[in-house]
C-alpha cells in the first residue's frame, strides 16, 4: 500500500511539473485550484476596488446638491470626474478608484491637494443616483473646499486600500501604483507568492500556504473582521448605533449561540468566501439546524424554534434598512426578535 | 486664567436658591436675614467685596442651609485670594448636598489655591464629570487646572486628552499652551515650577501639541520643525514628533520614534508606542522587543504588559500572551482595554465563559472611563 501511495504522488507531482513546463513558469493559483479560482471571480469581494473608469454607473446624469453645493460625476472619455462648484467656483479632479461592489452603492477616492479625499457624494444603486457618503457629516459644509470631502490620512488610506485591493501595502506603505484591485487570493493567503514562487522555481521549496480551515471560530472572526471588524474595534471605537449592523463579525459575536470553539457558528459554516454570498434564505436552514435540531442531540442552548424550521433567517437575522446606506443588512446577531424591541447595538 | 473666572460671578441657574424664594418659608428670623441678604447682594454688585463679604457672613450666620449665600461667599474670597476661606465656603456648600459641577470644581480650584493637591484632582475630576455646561468660564479653568495636576501626578496622557479638548474648542491662550508643553515633554511639574532655561522648549513643545490637537495640521508640522531645529537631542522632542506623524507618515514616525529611545535609552512610551505601530502594521514580531523592554523597565505599567500580551497573542504564543493580559488586568483593574484584549485571546483559547466575562466588564468599565481625566 505504501508503495502504491509513493508511485501515486509521483506521478502527481510529475503531472505538476508538466503542467508547469508549457507555461514559461507563469503560474498562477487557478492553475491547481480552478474551482475555488472560477468561483471566487465572479464574487463580490474582487469587484471591491475598481478603477473608477471601469465602475458600472451611469455615464452622466449624476448630480447632488446641499446647500450651495452643487456635486456632478460624469464621464470624459476613459476617466470619470468628480465635481463640486457653489455657484462662483469649481473644484474638479478626475477619480481615481471606486470603491464597493456596485450592489448597495459606491463611494469615489480621488487625489486632492496632494492627498487622497473620500468624495462627500457616493453612487447608490437602489436610487440610481447621488447622495451624501455613509459617515459624511449632515450638516452643509461651511466652504467649497470642505464640501470636497474627507481628507484621508496615510493611516486611513492604507486601511481603505488594504482592505479593497491586493498588495497594497509592501513593508507598511501604501504603492497603489502596484495594487491589484479588488480582493484577490494573496489577500487572504498570505504566503500565496512563496507557494507560487515555488512551482516557478524547480530549486525552490514548495512551502504550503496557511490553511484557514484550521482557524479556529474566534481567529476566523478576526480574520475576517480585519476588513467586516471585529467585536473589539466595534465596542472599543463604535459605532454603537444602528450602523454596526454593517459589521458581522462584532454583531455574530453578540449572538446568544456564538462559541468561540464551535465550528458551526464560524463565518465560513455559511460563507463560502470563494464564491459570492447566497441570497436565499433558505440556503442558511441547514447551519441553523446544525445545532438546533433534535436529530444532533439536541445539546444545551440549542433550543428547536416552535415557530417553523424553515427560512430561519427571515425571522431571527432580520434585514435592517439603514436609510443614509439606501439599503437594508442581514442583522448578524442572532436572536429571538419580538414585535417592539430596539435594535440591540 | 483666574482673571477669566473672576468676571464670572453669578451662580449657575440650577443651583439658585434665591433669598426671596427663602424668605417665603415662615421663620422667625426672615426679616433680619432677608434685610442682610439684600445689603450683600446690593454690595457685592456695587463692588464693595468686602462689605459684601461681611454681610453674606452674618446672612449665613441667621441661615446656615442658604447655598446662594455659601455660593457667592466662596466666590468673593476667592476674588480675594482668600483661598482657606473660599475652600471652606465651597466644602460648606457642598456638604449642603449642592452637588452640582460648578460647586465641585470650585471647591478643587481653592484646593489648587491652597496646594491640597490630592483633594483638588478629586473635586475637579468630580466637576468635570458632573458637567459644567451651564457655566463655561467655570468649565475653562476647572480643565486647565485639572489638567494641570493630572500632569503633576503624571498622568501625561490623561492631561493631554483635556488640553486637546480645550484646543478643539479654541481656547488658545499662553497659559494654555505651556501646560501641554509641560504634559508633552512629561514633566511632573506645574507650569510655574518648570525651570527657567527650560521654559523655552517647553512653549515650543506646547505648541506643537496645541497645533496639533487643533488640527491645524501645516501649523503643527512647521511647530515641530522650529522645536527640533532648535532642540534636535532634548529628550522627549522625536517622541512627540514620532507620535504626531503616525496618522500621517507612519514609517517616519517609527524613525523618530527609534531615536528617541538613541537619545533617551530609558524612553518607555516611545517603546510602547512602537510596539502599538507594530501591532497595528500587522508585523506584530517586530513589536515584541520594544513591548518586552518596555515592561521591564516599568514592571508596574499596565500599558506596556497589555501591549506585550497583544503583540504575544498575535503571534501565536497565546498563553504567554494571556498570561502579560492578565497581569496587566491586575495592574489596571478598572481600565478597560487589557478587558477586551483578554476577551479575545480567552476566546481563542476556547475558554468562552471567561471571554464572555471580560466582555461583559469591558462593556461596563468603557462607560465609566468615558468622564475625563478619569482612570
Amino acid at each position: 500500500m505504501k508503495s502504491i501511495l509513493h508511485a501515486a504522488v509521483v506521478i502527481f507531482l510529475a503531472l505538476v511539473q508538466a503542467t508547469f513546463a508549457d507555461s514559461a513558469k507563469v503560474v498562477t493559483c487557478r492553475q491547481c485550484h480552478r474551482r475555488e479560482s472560477g468561483q471566487f471571480e465572479e464574487s463580490g469581494m474582487t469587484n471591491a476596488l475598481v478603477l473608477a473608469g471601469q465602475a458600472e454607473i451611469p455615464d452622466s446624469g449624476l448630480t447632488f446638491r446641499q446647500g450651495p453645493f452643487f456635486y456632478n460625476i460624469e464621464r470624459r472619455g476613459n476617466q470619470r470626474w468628480y465635481a463640486v462648484r457653489d455657484g462662483k467656483n469649481t473644484i474638479s479632479e478626475p477619480i481615481d478608484w471606486a470603491f464597493g461592489l456596485g450592489v448597495a452603492g459606491q463611494t469615489y477616492v480621488f487625489r486632492h491637494n496632494s492627498a487622497w479625499y473620500e468624495g462627500r457624494v457616493s453612487y447608490y444603486r437602489e436610487i440610481n443616483g447621488l447622495d451624501l457618503t455613509v459617515g459624511a457629516r449632515l450638516e452643509v459644509p461651511g466652504s467649497l473646499e470642505e464640501a470636497v470631502g474627507r481628507r484621508l490620512s496615510v493611516r486611513a488610506s492604507i486601511e481603505c486600500f488594504d482592505c479593497h485591493a491586493t498588495g497594497a501595502l509592501r513593508d507598511g506603505a501604501l504603492h497603489t501604483e502596484s495594487l491589484t484591485p479588488g480582493v484577490q487570493c494573496q489577500r487572504c493567503h498570505a504566503d500565496a507568492d512563496t507557494h507560487l514562487a515555488g512551482f516557478q522555481q524547480s530549486n525552490k521549496p514548495k512551502t504550503l500556504p496557511r490553511r484557514l480551515s484550521q482557524l479556529t471560530t474566534e481567529e476566523l472572526s478576526d480574520f475576517c473582521g480585519q476588513c467586516h471588524r471585529t467585536w473589539s474595534q466595534i465596542a472599543s471605537d463604535g459605532p454603537q448605533n444602528i450602523n454596526n449592523v454593517r459589521f458581522q463579525p462584532y454583531r455574530l459575536t453578540n449572538s446568544k449561540c456564538y462559541d468561540s470553539i464551535d465550528r458551526r457558528i464560524r463565518c465560513t459554516a455559511c460563507h463560502n468566501p470563494h464564491s459570492d454570498v447566497v441570497h436565499s434564505v433558505g440556503f442558511y436552514d441547514s447551519r441553523c439546524l446544525a445545532c438546533h435540531s433534535g436529530h444532533t442531540g439536541n445539546e444545551e442552548g440549542a433550543k428547536l424554534c416552535k415557530v417553523a424550521s424553515q427560512k430561519c433567517v427571515s425571522c431571527h437575522m432580520p434585514k435592517i434598512r439603514i436609510s443614509d446606506a439606501h439599503n437594508a443588512f442581514t442583522d448578524h446577531w442572532i436572536r429571538v426578535v419580538k414585535p417592539g424591541d430596539l435594535y440591540p447595538i | 486664567m483666574k482673571a477669566l473666572l473672576v468676571l464670572c460671578f453669578f451662580l449657575p441657574p440650577q443651583d439658585r436658591d434665591h433669598p426671596a424664594a427663602a424668605l417665603q418659608r415662615p421663620s422667625a428670623s426672615s426679616a433680619a436675614f432677608n434685610r442682610l441678604a439684600h445689603r450683600a447682594e446690593e454690595a457685592r454688585q456695587a463692588n464693595r467685596t468686602n462689605d459684601a463679604i461681611v454681610l453674606y457672613q452674618r446672612a449665613l450666620q441667621v441661615k446656615p442651609e442658604w447655598k446662594e449665600g455659601w455660593w457667592y461667599l466662596g466666590s468673593l474670597y476667592y476674588r480675594e485670594d482668600r483661598y482657606p476661606d473660599c475652600r471652606d465656603a465651597f466644602g460648606h456648600l457642598t456638604s449642603l448636598g449642592q452637588n452640582g459641577g460648578p460647586a465641585w470644581s470650585m471647591l478643587g480650584l481653592c484646593e489648587f489655591e491652597t496646594k491640597e493637591y490630592d483633594r483638588a484632582l478629586a473635586h475637579l475630576r468630580q466637576g468635570v464629570k458632573l458637567g459644567l455646561s451651564g457655566a463655561p468660564q467655570i468649565d475653562e479653568v476647572a480643565r486647565y487646572h485639572l489638567a494641570l495636576l493630572l500632569t503633576r501626578y503624571e498622568a501625561y496622557e490623561k492631561s493631554l486628552d483635556v488640553l486637546i479638548d480645550l484646543a478643539r474648542d479654541g481656547k488658545d491662550s499662553p497659559a494654555m499652551i505651556e501646560a501641554a508643553g509641560v504634559a508633552a515633554l512629561r514633566k511632573p511639574l506645574l507650569p510655574v515650577e518648570v525651570p527657567a532655561q527650560e521654559r523655552e522648549i517647553t512653549y515650543l513643545a506646547g505648541r506643537a501639541v496645541w497645533d496639533a490637537g487643533a488640527r491645524r495640521a501645516d501649523q503643527a508640522h512647521e511647530d515641530f520643525e522650529a522645536l527640533l531645529s532648535k532642540y534636535p537631542n532634548a529628550s522627549g522632542v522625536h517622541f512627540l514628533y514620532g507620535s504626531f506623524l503616525l496618522q500621517e507618515d507612519p514609517d517616519k514616525a517609527i524613525t523618530e520614534l527609534q531615536k528617541e529611545i538613541e537619545i533617551s535609552p530609558s524612553h518607555v512610551p516611545a517603546r510602547v508606542q512602537l510596539a502599538v505601530e507594530y501591532l497595528r502594521r500587522g508585523e506584530p514580531a517586530k513589536g515584541i522587543s520594544y513591548a518586552t523592554e518596555a515592561a521591564r523597565r516599568v514592571p508596574d505599567s499596565y500599558v506596556a504588559h497589555s501591549v506585550l500580551g497583544r503583540l504575544l497573542v498575535e503571534t501565536g504564543e497565546l498563553q504567554p500572551g494571556i498570561q502579560e493580559l492578565e497581569r496587566a488586568e491586575n495592574l489596571a483593574p478598572e481600565s478597560p482595554q487589557p478587558r477586551i484584549a483578554l476577551a479575545s485571546a480567552y476566546a481563542k483559547a476556547g475558554r468562552k465563559e471567561d471571554a464572555a466575562r471580560e466582555r461583559r466588564e469591558f462593556l461596563r468599565l468603557k462607560t465609566l472611563y468615558k468622564a475625563p481625566g478619569e482612570q
